[in-house]
């Protein structure tokens, strides 16, 4: 029972890594007014990105530095559509998706699995356990030992909220996002505010297929972030755009996501498509109880174009 | 007079980014290690050996006309229906299990079948519609979450239920010759699929240029507000919008099934290892973005991205480029169209 509640508490957390992280970059995002559909496709190239340099380099730290450029590249790509050419934020995602989807995969099937003749496990991010805390029973090998990444999530949350409810940056990002007419009137640099917000970020959202391919899964698979994305994009949405609500949702997806590991590891015979399909279909449920009490944004998906 | 100029705009900037979508990804293509002249040489020279196979063009165009004429009606309508490619598989679910448990002539089974995957289209597509209309409810992600699922559904029968025990592969019996189109153009695989697309497409035109129902979709996809103090019902208006696109793509796998396929199988959509997240769906997003203010350009901008699909299977038997460049070149034209639109698109 103990081995029960270790494992489960375990695997949620690490598997909420990623939706942690990819929905706090996105609410920076959204809060300023642009929504990053393409978020799915960001994460995805990230989790390649830094599979391969690990693959090829063995180093890391490299694969994570590697992620973490890949994200500030696609910031500046979703900025320049969405915040500068003041393109549709749909048309934009879907298309920035499509592309980063069979970009990876391409080179994926080219210069992994056409190279290497299966997919080989790199060395990922190492556990940590934390000096006292992780020699505590049930929780000391759960929520104390886990990757470096998770913890890295968990405590970001803190500085997060302080930015957004307690500094002028934060102020200018809601301002950027509720009022962006007023908001350049103040003599804001709107488009500055949004473009900044947007690379941070897709930093985060790269961070988080990082997490997922070094820490998860530690090999690449063809569109392994599974809606992850997606999923994020939903979390913000049931959140109420509010980061202290996204971290119990997240874990709640931990959970979800880490059920196919769980039946397998506890032997338990389920079919596997079930299982993966539950994630999505809790989505759309919770996404359908939770739309009428929630408020965007007002400026969330409307593009600022000067005038004159 | 303006919309005719935007037309003709759409038109350039349309042709001006495929060819720019085949071309900038060569430095990608050569990065990897393979010639891009080369592997675009070698394509040719098949299409040169075997110029038949050209033809494949309108197989592959044969589902996205169906599937862009629908979405077509449904971004109008300013509803964002990502998932037609869970609805053309859960259409082709459904033709394959009336088809192989119904022994019955030509004449009555087609036509029935075409009822059936219709109305499957039209089941797994009204979910997110009412969704959207009852608690409005984002359908871009609704849509696109409901497409892994079919795809896992129609895997999970696959394995089971409805696998064929003779094959390794997880695909189903053949369906009974007479469920199966008649092959149109002799020495091709274009079936009459094809006519049952032009039909659709046709009847969208209909549809949207010439019935009540097509000007209260423009109106509602141009200003909602305005519909509502017409007295349009904008709930009913969307909601039909949704049945139809969501009707022709569960079409469109009928198509595929008794056209080409014949049994239904995972490399079903050109999106097979996608888990649903790519594949004619996917493409019939750009036929009917790229189809600008006109139903009947789908047929034209279908045929585009039918060519480059027969162009990405070539590139993949002799380049060994896999198939998921595609994606690519999509993408790459789509993200210059709408920003090319931004730059030149009213100037012009």
């Amino acid at each position: 029972m103990t081995a029960l509640a270790e494992y489960i508490i375990y695997t949620s957390l690490a598997y909420a890594t990623p939706i942690l992280l990819a929905a706090e970059g996105e609410l920076i995002a959204e809060l300023s007014g642009v929504l990053n559909i393409g978020i799915e496709g960001t994460m995805l190239m990230g989790a390649f990105i830094s599979y391969f340099t690990v693959l090829v380099t063995g180093n890391i730290l490299l694969g994570v530095v590697v992620g973490l450029l890949w994200g500030v590249a696609a910031g500046l790509t979703i900025a320049l559509f969405e915040v500068i050419l003041a393109c549709d934020y749909i048309v934009t995602g879907i298309g920035f998706n499509i592309m980063m989807m069979g970009l990876s995969s391409f080179l994926f099937d080219k210069l992994v699995v056409s190279v290497y003749n299966k997919v080989p496990y790199v060395a990922g991010i190492p556990r940590v356990s934390i000096p006292f805390l992780g020699q505590l029973p049930v929780v000391g090998s759960s929520i104390f030992s886990q990757h470096v990444l998770t913890y890295f999530a968990l405590i970001l949350v803190v500085p997060i909220w302080f930015v957004l409810s307690k500094t002028t940056w934060g102020l200018k990002i809601r301002a950027a996002g509720e009022n962006p007419e007023a908001t350049y009137a103040l003599g804001i640099n709107v488009v500055f505010v949004r473009l900044i917000s947007a690379v941070v970020s897709t930093i985060l959202v790269s961070l988080a297929g990082v997490s997922l391919c070094l820490e998860l899964t530690r090999a690449f698979t063809h569109v392994m972030t599974a809606a992850r994305g997606f999923v994020a994009l939903s979390l913000i949405i049931f959140s109420g755009w509010r980061i202290l609500r996204i971290l119990p949702g997240s874990l709640l997806y931990g959970f979800l996501y880490s059920l196919p590991a769980l039946m397998q590891a506890f032997g338990i015979p389920v079919p596997y498509q079930m299982l993966l399909s539950i994630p999505y279909i809790a989505t759309i449920a919770l996404m359908s109880i939770a739309y009428r009490r929630v408020k965007p944004p007002s400026a969330l998906m409307k593009p600022f174009i000067k005038k004159g | 007079m303006a919309m005719a100029r935007y037309q003709l705009n759409i038109y350039v900037l349309t042709a001006v980014a495929v060819i720019l979508g085949l071309v900038i990804p060569l430095p990608v293509i050569a990065l990897s290690g393979i010639n891009p002249i080369e592997s675009y040489g070698a394509a040719f020279r098949i299409l040169a050996r075997d110029p038949l196979t050209v033809f494949d063009t309108l197989v592959y165009a044969t589902p996205l006309m169906l599937i862009g004429a629908g979405l077509f009606i449904a971004f109008k309508a300013n509803y964002w229906n990502m998932g037609a490619e869970g609805q053309m598989w859960i259409g082709a679910l459904i033709a394959t299990v009336i088809a192989l448990n119904l022994e019955a002539p030509g004449y009555i089974i087609i036509p029935l079948l075409m009822v059936v995957s219709f109305l499957g289209g039209v089941g797994w597509a009204i979910v997110p519609a009412l969704l959207k209309v009852k608690y409005n409810v984002n359908e871009v992600l609704t849509t696109l979450l409901l497409n892994p699922v079919a795809v896992l559904i129609v895997d999970a029968l696959l394995c089971g239920p409805l696998k064929d025990p003779k094959f390794l592969f997880n695909q189903t019996k053949l369906i009974p010759r007479s469920a199966w189109l008649p092959t149109i153009i002799p020495g091709t695989r274009v079936s009459a699929g094809l006519i049952i697309a032009i039909a659709g497409v046709l009847i969208a035109y209909v549809i949207m240029d010439k019935t009540i129902l097509g000007y209260r979709i423009y109106c509602v996809g141009s200003s909602p507000q305005a519909s509502r103090y017409a007295g349009i019902d904008i709930s009913k208006v969307t909601l039909l919008a949704a049945i139809i696109s969501g009707g022709l793509s569960g079409l469109s796998g009928m198509t595929l099934l008794c056209g080409v396929h014949f049994r239904l199988l995972r490399g079903f959509s050109p999106g097979g290892l996608m888990m649903g997240f790519w594949g004619y769906g996917f493409l019939g997003i750009a036929v009917a973005l790229l189809a600008g203010y006109r139903v009947l350009a789908t047929a034209g901008t279908s045929l585009i991205f039918g060519f480059l699909t027969y162009l990405s299977y070539l590139l993949e038997i002799s380049s060994g480029i896999s198939r998921h460049f595609m994606m690519v070149i999509e993408g790459i034209t789509l993200l210059l169209v709408i920003s090319l639109i931004r730059l030149v698109g009213e100037k012009v």
